[in-house]
C-alpha cells in the first residue's frame, strides 16, 4: 500500500465496491445515485491518497463513513419533491408484489426506509454487511454499546411500523 | 448478563450473529427474564424478514459501471504539501518571526530596565533641567540606552533623548580619566529625589565622592570605531564609564536609594547585566551567521566587542570570533578554483596578521569536511570525473610527488586533496605539484560543468549523475537480472555533441544505449521469438579479465503479419522548434513515415504551441496528399504546452482506438517544456494507465541544446514505447524507414534477461551498463514488473567483464530470457547455457562486431567517467575502434563512432 499503482487501485475498487454499492443503494434506494456516490468515494480516496501504511480495516471504515456522508449529501441535494416522488414510486412498485410472505418482507423493507438515518445505517451495516460492532462504531462515531442499543431500537421500531402497516393493509399498503 | 446488555445483543442473537459463548448466556438470560422474552417475540419475525430482504439485495452484482470504474481508476493522487503540525504560513515565516520576536523581547527587556520615571514625566523633566541644565545630552548615553538602541535597530532619536533627560539627575565631573557620566535615579518618590539632589548640591564634592565610590564598579568601555554606523553611534566612540548604578532600578522601584552599603549588590547586578548583554550579542551574532540577516557586519562586530569589554573573561574567545572572517559555508569547489591563488595569498596574510585565527581556520576546515561528508556522493562522482581527467602522465607524476606512489584504484585520493577541502589543506601540504594538480582538476571540473550547461542544457536535474555497476562476487550473488533496453537516444545525442565539439555530460551517457546503437548480425531465430547468442574473449583493455557478450535477437515479422497502425503524432510546434534541425526535420521525417505506412493505417496529428490543436483526425495513410499538405503547413510559434498537447493526443488516440491494431501516441519534440514536476507526474500516470489499455507512447527527440533527456526517456519507458533521438536526415531515415517495423511492431513486451553465473567457473563479474535497468533476482519471474519492449527483428547486447576460474570445460552459467508475447500476452521463457567453448583466444581474433561492442562499451565508460576504466587511456580505446572502423568501413555508424572517438580523445586531453 506504499504507492498507489494501478493494480492497487483496481484491487481496492474490486474488493470494496459491492459492499459500498449495496450500502449506498440501501441508504438511497436508488442504484444510479448509489453508483455516483461510490464513484465519488473512490475518487476521493485516490485523490487524497497518502503513501503510508494503511491497515485495510481502517480503510473499510473510512470508505463506509465517506459513503455515508456522500449519501447524506446526495439526499440533501436532491429536491425534496423529487425524492418523495421517487420514493413513492418505488414503494408503489414494491406494493405490487403479491405473495403474502414476500409482501410482509417488502413491508419490512419499506419500513426500513422510514427509519431515521442513523438507524438505517446501523441496520444496513450490521444485518446486510455483517460488520462487527467495533467497525460500526468506528464508522458511525458511536460507542459499541450504543450501536447495539440503536440496532435494537431500530428493529423494535421496524416491528411497530410493520404492525401499523398490517393494520392498515386493507387500505392499500404502507404509506 | 443484565437486561441492558441482553437488549443490546438481542438482535445479534436473533440474526444468528452472536458468538458461541454468548449464545448460552443469552438463552439463560432469556429463560429468566420475561421482559426480554417479550422483546424477543416482538423482534424475532422482523429480524428474519429483514435479513431475507436485505439478502435479496446481496444477490445482485453490485459493480460500478465500466465508465465510472474507468473514471475512478484514472484518478490521480493530488500532490500534497508536506504535512507539518504547523500551518504553512508559520513554517514559511518562522525564521523571520523568530528574529522579530528576539528583537522585540530584547527591546522589551531593555525598556523594562529603564527606571519607571524615565518615560515621560514632564514636570520632573523640567525640574531636572533646572538643576543641571548645562549637561550635554550626547554625554548621557548609559549602557542600557545604547543597548536598547542597538537591539531595536536604532531606537528613535526622540524617545532616546526623552529617556535621557527625564527624571534623572546628571552630574558632569571633570577628571583625569576623561569624561565621566554619573547618574542616579530610581528614587521612590519625587520628593526624595529632590531632597537628595539638593543635599548633594549642598555637600558638593563629598556627595560626589560617595557616588564615585559606587561608580567605580562601572566598567570602562573601550569601543573600536565602527565603520559604517549611523551618526549617533559616533558619540560612543570614546572611553566612558558605564554607570552600573542605574541597573538597580530594574529589580525594584520601592527600594531604598543606594547609599554607601549597596555597593555589593550593585556589582552583582552589573554582572548580571553583563551576562544579559553577552547573551544578546551572541544571539545577534548567531543570527548573522545563520541567516545573514540585515544586520551589517560593522554592527555585529560592534556588538561583540561592546559586550566583550564588559566581560573580560570571555575576551579571548570572543576576540577570535570577531577577528576571524565570518565563517563561509564550506565552499563550493568552483569558488575555490576561481580565485585560488588570491585566496591562498589572502589566507597566508591573514594568518600572519593574527595568530588567533588559527583556531578559526580549524573550525572552518571542520565545517568544510563536514560539508564534504554531507555531499559525499556528489563529491565522489566529482572525484571520479576529476581522477579520470587526470590521466595525463605529467599529472600523475605530480600526483605521485604530492601524495606518495600511486596506488591503482586509489587514484581518488589526490583528487580529494585537490577538491574537497578548499584552501586549507592545500596550504598545509604547501607543495607546488599539488597546487598545479588542484588547479588543473578544478579547471577540468569547471569546464565539464560549463559543457553540461551549454551542451545538454543540463544542470544536475536534467542529467542525473552517472551510477556505475560494481564488481560482484559470483559466490555471493550469482544472478544478474536486467530489463532489455533497445533505446539508442543516448548514443545519438552524444554523437551530435561530440561532433560539434563538446563532451556529453557523464550522466547522459548510457552504455547499453551506445552498445545497442550498433548492429551485431546475430542469427535470426527460426521458431521462437528470440535467439540467444553468447561468446567471450580476453579483454583488450585489462588483460586479467575476460569479456562476455550476450546477444538476444528478436524475430522479424513479415509485412503480412503486421497489424494496422493507428498513430497519433503529437508534434511540438512551439517557437523553440523553429530551426532546420527541428521542425523541418520533423516534417521530412513524417514524409518518410507516411511513405512507409500501409494504406490501411491511419494517422492523427496534434500540434501544440501555446495551445494544443487537432489538425488531422484519423486520416487513412492512403490519403497521403491530405496528410502531407497539413504537415507542411505547420508553423512553429508560441510557448511549449507539452502537457496540453499530450492530453489532446491521448484523447484522440482513445477515441480512435482500434483493438487488434498498433495504437501509438508518438511525441516529436525537443523536450523543452514549461511545466512543473507535478504535471509531469500526472502525464506519466496517464501514460501508464492507457498503456494497460493498449495505447503506447513513443518519443522522438529532436534538436540540440536545452533538451529534457530524462523526462522524455521516462515518458517512453512508462508508455512501453521506444525513445529515439533524431539529429539528421540520415538518422531520420534510419528511424522512420529502416527501423519503422521495429518501432511500431513490438514482438515482445516486458522482456527480461537473467544471467546466472556458475560460481565454480566465474569468480567475479561486472555488468557493463544497464544500471538503470537492473532488476532483482525475484523480479525476473514477477510478471507484473514492467520491463523493456523488443520490436520486430531488434537485437540487444549485454556485456560482462568476468574473471574466470575452474575447469575449462564447464559452462560459465545460464542465460534466461523471459517475455510476454505482444499478441497473446502469453509469458514465455527461454534458457541457454553459456558454453565454455565459445571462447576466442585473443581479442584480435574475435569477430569484428564483438570487438566493436567492446570498443563502444569502453568508449562510453570513458565518456561517463567510470572509475573502473581509469587504468586505460582513451588512446587505446580509439585504437580498437579505428581498427574496427577499417573493417566495417561501409557502416555509417561505425564511421561516426571513429570520428566521435577521436573527437573525445582531443576533448579529454
Amino acid at each position: 500500500m506504499e504507492n498507489l499503482t494501478g493494480e492497487t487501485m483496481e484491487a481496492i475498487v474490486s474488493e470494496h465496491e459491492p459492499a459500498l454499492l449495496r450500502y449506498a443503494s440501501g441508504l438511497l434506494h436508488d442504484p444510479h445515485a448509489a453508483q455516483d456516490v461510490v464513484q465519488n468515494v473512490f475518487i476521493k480516496l485516490f485523490s487524497q491518497w497518502q503513501p503510508k501504511p494503511n491497515p485495510s480495516q481502517s480503510l473499510r471504515a473510512w470508505l463506509f463513513r465517506v459513503t455515508h456522508n456522500e449519501a447524506i449529501d446526495t439526499i440533501r441535494r436532491r429536491k425534496r419533491l423529487e425524492f418523495l416522488h421517487f420514493k413513492h414510486a418505488q414503494e408503489e412498485a414494491s406494493a405490487q408484489v403479491c405473495r403474502p410472505e414476500d409482501d410482509r418482507m417488502e413491508r419490512v423493507m419499506a419500513a426500513v426506509k422510514r427509519l431515521d438515518m442513523p438507524e438505517q445505517q446501523v441496520v444496513l451495516l450490521r444485518l446486510q454487511e455483517g460488520l462487527s460492532y467495533q467497525e460500526i462504531a468506528a464508522i458511525t462515531g458511536r460507542s459499541e454499546g450504543n450501536v447495539g442499543c440503536l440496532l435494537h431500537h431500530a428493529v423494535k421500531k421496524l416491528s411497530r411500523l410493520v404492525q401499523q402497516a398490517d393494520t392498515t393493509s386493507g387500505k392499500g399498503g404502507p404509506s | 448478563m443484565n437486561c441492558d446488555m441482553a437488549k443490546s445483543k438481542l438482535i445479534d442473537y436473533l440474526a444468528g450473529m452472536l458468538p458461541e459463548g454468548e449464545i448460552q448466556e443469552m438463552e439463560k438470560h432469556l429463560s429468566e427474564c420475561r421482559d426480554c422474552q417479550a422483546e424477543r417475540e416482538a423482534c424475532g419475525e422482523t429480524v428474519s424478514l429483514l435479513q431475507r430482504g436485505l439478502a435479496g439485495h446481496k444477490g445482485q452484482p453490485f459493480r460500478l459501471d465500466p465508465a465510472r470504474r474507468a473514471k475512478v481508476l484514472a484518478t490521480v493522487p493530488r500532490k500534497r504539501a508536506v504535512r507539518t503540525p504547523w500551518p504553512v504560513w508559520w513554517v514559511k515565516w518562522q525564521p523571520v518571526l523568530n528574529a522579530a520576536a528576539a528583537v522585540l523581547i530584547l527591546a522589551t527587556v531593555g525598556i523594562l530596565m529603564l527606571p519607571p520615571g524615565l518615560l515621560g514625566d514632564r514636570r520632573e523633566y523640567s525640574f531636572a533641567r533646572d538643576v543641571a541644565p548645562e549637561v550635554e545630552e550626547s554625554e548621557l548615553k548609559p549602557v542600557e540606552q545604547v543597548k536598547v538602541k542597538k537591539m531595536a535597530y536604532r531606537a528613535q532619536e526622540s524617545s532616546l533623548s526623552q529617556t535621557v533627560s527625564a527624571g534623572e539627575e546628571v552630574e558632569s565631573i571633570g577628571g583625569s580619566s576623561g569624561k565621566r557620566n554619573i547618574r542616579r535615579e530610581g528614587y521612590a518618590t519625587h520628593e526624595e529625589a529632590v531632597t537628595d539632589d539638593l543635599a548633594a548640591d549642598r555637600s558638593g564634592g563629598v556627595t560626589d565622592g560617595k557616588y564615585l565610590d559606587s561608580d567605580t564598579y562601572g566598567v570602562v568601555v573601550d569601543l573600536p570605531k565602527p565603520q559604517a554606523v549611523a551618526p549617533d553611534r559616533n558619540e560612543l566612540d570614546d572611553r566612558r564609564v558605564a554607570p552600573v548604578d542605574k541597573l538597580r532600578v530594574t529589580s525594584g522601584e520601592g527600594e531604598t536609594p543606594p547609599k554607601s552599603g549597596t555597593v555589593t549588590r550593585d556589582s552583582l547586578l552589573a554582572e548580571a547585566a553583563g551576562e544579559t548583554r553577552l547573551e544578546a550579542s551572541e544571539q545577534a551574532q548567531g543570527k548573522m551567521g545563520a541567516s545573514g540577516s540585515s544586520m551589517s557586519r560593522a554592527d555585529a562586530q560592534y556588538d561583540v566587542s561592546y559586550s566583550l569589554s564588559e566581560a573580560p573573561a570571555e575576551k579571548k574567545s570572543k576576540a577570535a570570533a570577531v577577528g576571524t572572517p565570518a565563517p563561509q559555508p564550506a565552499s563550493p569547489v568552483i569558488v575555490a578554483a576561481k580565485s585560488e591563488r588570491e585566496a591562498e595569498k589572502g589566507f597566508k596574510t591573514k594568518i600572519a596578521e593574527s595568530p588567533l585565527n588559527r583556531k578559526g581556520i580549524q573550525a572552518n576546515r571542520k565545517a568544510a569536511e563536514k560539508e564534504s561528508l554531507d555531499s559525499e556522493e556528489y563529491e565522489r562522482l566529482r572525484r571520479d570525473e576529476v581522477a579520470k581527467d587526470l590521466s595525463e602522465p605529467s599529472d600523475i607524476r605530480s600526483l605521485q610527488v604530492a601524495t606518495g606512489p600511486k596506488v591503482p584504484g586509489k587514484v581518488d585520493a589526490p583528487g580529494q586533496a585537490g577538491v574537497s577541502v578548499p584552501g586549507v589543506q592545500r596550504l598545509e601540504a604547501a607543495s607546488e605539484p599539488v597546487k598545479v594538480v588542484a588547479n588543473k582538476t578544478l579547471d577540468v571540473v569547471k569546464a565539464r560543468e560549463d559543457a553540461d550547461h551549454d551542451g545538454w542544457a543540463g544542470g544536475e536535474q536534467v542529467v542525473p549523475p552517472p551510477v556505475f555497476n560494481s564488481w560482484v562476487e559470483a559466490k555471493q550473488n550469482a544472478f544478474s537480472t536486467f530489463s532489455i533496453d533497445v533505446d539508442t537516444a543516448s548514443f545519438t545525442r552524444a554523437r551530435k555533441l561530440l561532433l560539434s565539439g563538446s563532451l556529453p555530460p557523464a550522466g547522459g551517457v548510457r552504455v547499453e544505449e551506445f552498445v545497442n546503437a550498433f548492429d551485431y548480425d546475430y542469427p535470426s531465430p527460426d521458431r521462437r521469438a528470440f535467439s540467444v547468442y553468447t561468446d567471450r574473449t580476453r579483454s583488450p583493455f585489462r588483460s586479467q579479465y575476460e569479456l562476455l557478450r550476450i546477444g538476444v535477437r528478436g524475430k522479424v515479422i513479415g509485412r503480412d503479419r503486421q497489424r494496422p497502425s493507428i498513430l497519433t503524432l503529437v508534434i511540438d510546434a512551439s517557437g523553440s522548434m523553429n530551426t532546420p534541425d527541428r521542425l523541418d526535420l520533423i516534417k521530412s521525417s513524417i514524409h518518410m513515415l507516411v511513405g512507409r505506412m500501409a494504406p490501411a493505417d491511419s494517422l492523427s496529428v496534434v500540434t501544440f504551441g501555446s495551445e494544443p490543436r487537432l489538425v488531422l483526425d484519423s486520416v487513412k495513410a492512403a490519403d497521403s496528399k491530405q496528410i502531407l499538405s497539413v504537415i507542411d503547413a505547420i508553423q512553429a510559434t508560441g510557448t511549449t504546452q507539452l502537457e496540453g498537447g499530450l492530453k489532446l493526443g491521448y484523447a484522440t488516440a482513445v477515441r480512435n482506438f482500434r483493438s487488434g491494431g498498433v495504437n501509438q501516441v508518438i511525441l516529436l519534440s525537443d523536450g523543452v517544456a514549461n511545466m512543473g514536476a507535478a504535471t509531469a507526474e500526472e502525464i506519466l500516470a496517464q501514460v501508464s494507465t492507457t498503456r494497460k489499455q493498449g495505447i503506447y507512447c513513443s518519443v522522438f527527440g529532436f534538436g540540440k541544446g536545452p533538451y529534457n533527456d530524462a523526462m522524455l526517456e521516462t515518458l517512453a519507458d512508462k508508455g512501453d514505447g521506444v525513445y529515439r533521438f533524431v539529429d539528421s536526415q540520415a538518422e531520420a531515415r534510419r528511424v522512420f524507414v529502416d527501423d519503422l517495423a521495429a518501432t511500431l511492431h513490438i514482438i515482445a513486451r516486458d522482456v527480461k534477461i537473467q544471467v546466472e553465473f556458475n560460481p565454480d567457473r566465474v569468480r567475479t563479474y561486472r555488468q557493463i551498463g544497464y544500471e538503470n535497468r537492473a532488476l532483482t533476482k525475484e523480479q525476473f519471474r514477477d510478471d507484473s514488473v514492467d520491463a523493456g519492449e523488443v520490436g520486430s527483428g531488434q537485437s540487444v547486447t549485454a556485456l560482462y567483464e568476468i574473471t574466470s576460474q575452474g575447469r575449462a570445460q564447464d559452462p560459465l552459467g545460464m542465460v534466461r530470457v523471459r517475455w510476454k508475447n505482444a499478441d497473446s500476452g502469453q509469458v514465455e521463457e527461454l534458457e541457454q547455457p553459456i558454453r565454455s567453448s565459445d571462447f576466442h583466444e585473443s581479442f584480435d581474433k574475435a569477430p569484428v562486431r564483438f570487438r566493436l561492442a567492446a570498443g563502444v562499451a569502453e568508449f562510453a565508460d570513458h565518456l561517463r567517467g567510470n572509475p573502473v576504466v581509469m587504468g586505460t587511456e582513451m588512446r587505446e580505446v580509439s585504437r580498437v575502434i579505428r581498427a574496427v572502423g577499417l573493417e566495417l568501413n561501409l557502416d555509417q555508424r561505425v564511421a561516426d563512432l571513429v570520428r566521435m572517438a577521436s573527437a573525445a580523445e582531443n576533448l579529454m586531453k
